[in-house]
Parts: C-alpha cells; sequence; structure tokens
C-alpha cells in the first residue's frame, strides 16, 4: 500500500464514468487509494433587489447520496468518497497537492464540454496545473 | 480486465525521463509489456532545380541503437522496442491500435514542444487519435523526490 492516491474526478457524466475503469485499474496495480472526487460548482449569486429570494443551494445531500452510490468497477480496491466545492479544475488540483496523489484521471470532457475541442475545460485546466501525471480518457 | 500492453512513444528527448520512469513503475507493478516506440519522421524533400542534392537520410542504425538504449530502469519489466516512420502522432496512435495498448503513457512536451504550451503537438495529436486513454506525464513530475508528485515512491 502507498500514501499516493489516484483521484477520479467526476462531475457524473458519461466520459468521467468510462474513465472510472481506468482510475481503478491504475489504484489496484500501484497499491493506491481509489479517491473519487465530485466538485460541486456551487451556485452563481445573483441580486434582484427586494425581490431576491436567494438561490435554492445545491442539495448536497443528493449529491453525496450519489456519489456514495458509484463504487469502483475492481472489487479489489481501496476507496473513499469526497466532495469539495468551488472551481473544479482548481479544487481537482488543491486535493491532488494535498494528498500527494500519484495520478489524476479525467474524462475528457464532461457534462461541460463541447466535443469537437480536443479536451473540456475541466480537464484542461487540470492538465495544465496538475503537480503529477493526468490520465485522459477520450473513449 | 487489466493493463497488458502499455506503450510509451519517445523522441529522445531528456524531457520525457519522468514519463519513462512512470511507464516503468505501472510496467512493473501492472506486469504489463512495455513498448518503448519511437517515430522517425521522414527528412523533407526540397528540390531545387540543378542544385538539388538530396536530403542525407537518417541513419537507421543509430537511431537503432539509441532506441535500444532506452530501457526500463527496473529489472524484470517485458519490453520491446518498436521503430516506425511516418507522422508521429498518427503512427503512435496506430501502433497503439495494432499492438492493442491498453495505455499510453507520454510526456507532454518532446523535443519540438514550446514548454508554455498545456502540450506538445504530438501529445495533442496522440490524445486526438488514440484508441486508449493517455496518461500524459508533464516533465517537472518526479517520482522519488520530495516533490508532490512523488508518485510511487513508497
Amino acid at each position: 500500500m502507498n500514501d499516493h492516491p489516484i483521484i477520479w474526478a467526476t462531475d457524473f457524466s458519461a466520459s468521467s464514468e468510462k474513465a472510472l475503469a481506468w482510475a481503478g485499474l491504475l489504484a489496484r496495480d500501484l497499491e493506491s487509494t481509489l479517491v473519487m472526487l465530485h466538485v460541486e460548482p456551487g451556485q452563481p449569486t445573483a441580486e434582484f433587489g427586494s425581490i431576491y429570494k436567494g438561490l435554492a443551494d445545491p442539495h448536497i445531500s443528493e449529491i453525496a447520496a450519489t456519489l456514495a452510490s458509484i463504487k469502483p468497477v475492481q472489487s479489489d480496491v481501496r476507496y473513499e468518497h469526497r466532495i469539495r466545492a468551488g472551481d473544479p479544475a482548481a479544487q481537482i488540483i488543491a486535493e491532488a497537492k494535498e494528498r500527494s496523489a500519484a495520478a489524476i484521471v479525467v474524462g475528457s470532457h464532461g457534462r461541460s464540454g463541447v466535443r469537437k475541442l480536443l479536451l473540456g475545460s475541466i480537464a484542461e485546466g487540470v492538465l495544465r496545473d496538475a503537480p503529477c501525471p493526468v490520465m485522459i480518457c477520450r473513449i | 480486465m487489466k493493463f497488458k500492453t502499455i506503450l510509451f512513444p519517445c523522441d529522445f528527448s531528456t524531457s520525457e525521463t519522468a514519463a519513462l520512469e512512470y511507464a516503468v513503475e505501472l510496467a512493473a507493478e501492472s506486469d504489463a509489456k512495455l513498448l518503448i516506440a519511437h517515430v522517425q519522421e521522414p527528412a523533407p524533400v526540397y528540390a531545387e532545380g540543378n542544385f538539388y542534392t538530396g536530403i542525407p537520410l537518417p541513419d537507421y542504425e543509430v537511431i537503432q541503437k539509441t532506441l535500444a538504449n532506452i530501457r526500463p530502469s527496473r529489472p524484470g519489466v517485458r519490453y520491446e522496442h518498436r521503430l516506425l516512420s511516418g507522422d508521429p502522432a498518427a503512427a503512435v496512435a496506430e501502433l497503439a491500435r495494432h499492438e492493442n495498448a491498453d495505455l499510453i503513457v507520454m510526456s507532454s512536451h518532446g523535443r519540438s514542444g514550446f514548454g508554455r504550451l498545456l502540450m506538445g503537438s504530438i501529445a495533442e495529436g496522440v490524445m486526438r487519435a488514440a484508441p486508449c486513454p493517455v496518461l500524459i506525464v508533464k516533465p517537472r513530475c518526479k517520482l522519488r523526490s520530495e516533490e508532490p508528485a512523488k508518485a510511487l515512491a513508497r
């Protein structure tokens, strides 16, 4: 076992879920913990004078339940679930730095990705600033 | 499901050391075969009328020796070399397909990449055409140091 986890970042998109199998393989072979990370971007704030009633908070408990329902593809992988809030790429990087990750695994295009681009904005942001190798799953 | 064949494309630049180390560690831990590949780009052809004297062909013997010198630093890793010619990104993707590679591990930048760009053009082209996931290792990722990416150090 080693202390350098594999961080699999998910936005619950099909692209990120495809990457999960590869993340699990890496974690198993390197005997690393698989950190299944979701970053909740949060709601944009807006004010509309006196009629502003605020925006509904994202349902963190629902998000946590969705994340918790995701299990590694491989049965023999140690894993944990993790939720952070903020800018997705920045938070993924922060997690990788804090945990001294062995690798970050992301899908090439998440929910916000424009398919004709090589990489979605989150994958690109992660690749730009990652302190560790990044596995991009485009298939 | 497991990593059986890991492809490491290289262009003999020093920026690739971290990627090779990572590929070797992963191949060792996964008991996968490591394919160390180099793609020789054909020399550009010029025709300048009477003055054309031809461009010397790359010396394949030298290239072959250079490639053969790139070996896993860790004993017990099965590896083979592949020397190809053509467009690097296309040839790497094609080799991955042909050899059923499960993973390509490569440096974000080789000899031709501008460090300030996110990825070199070859890494980008490989990612575009690859039939499998691509693990991009930046040159500054160190495996056995106090850097955050000490990765596989145990």
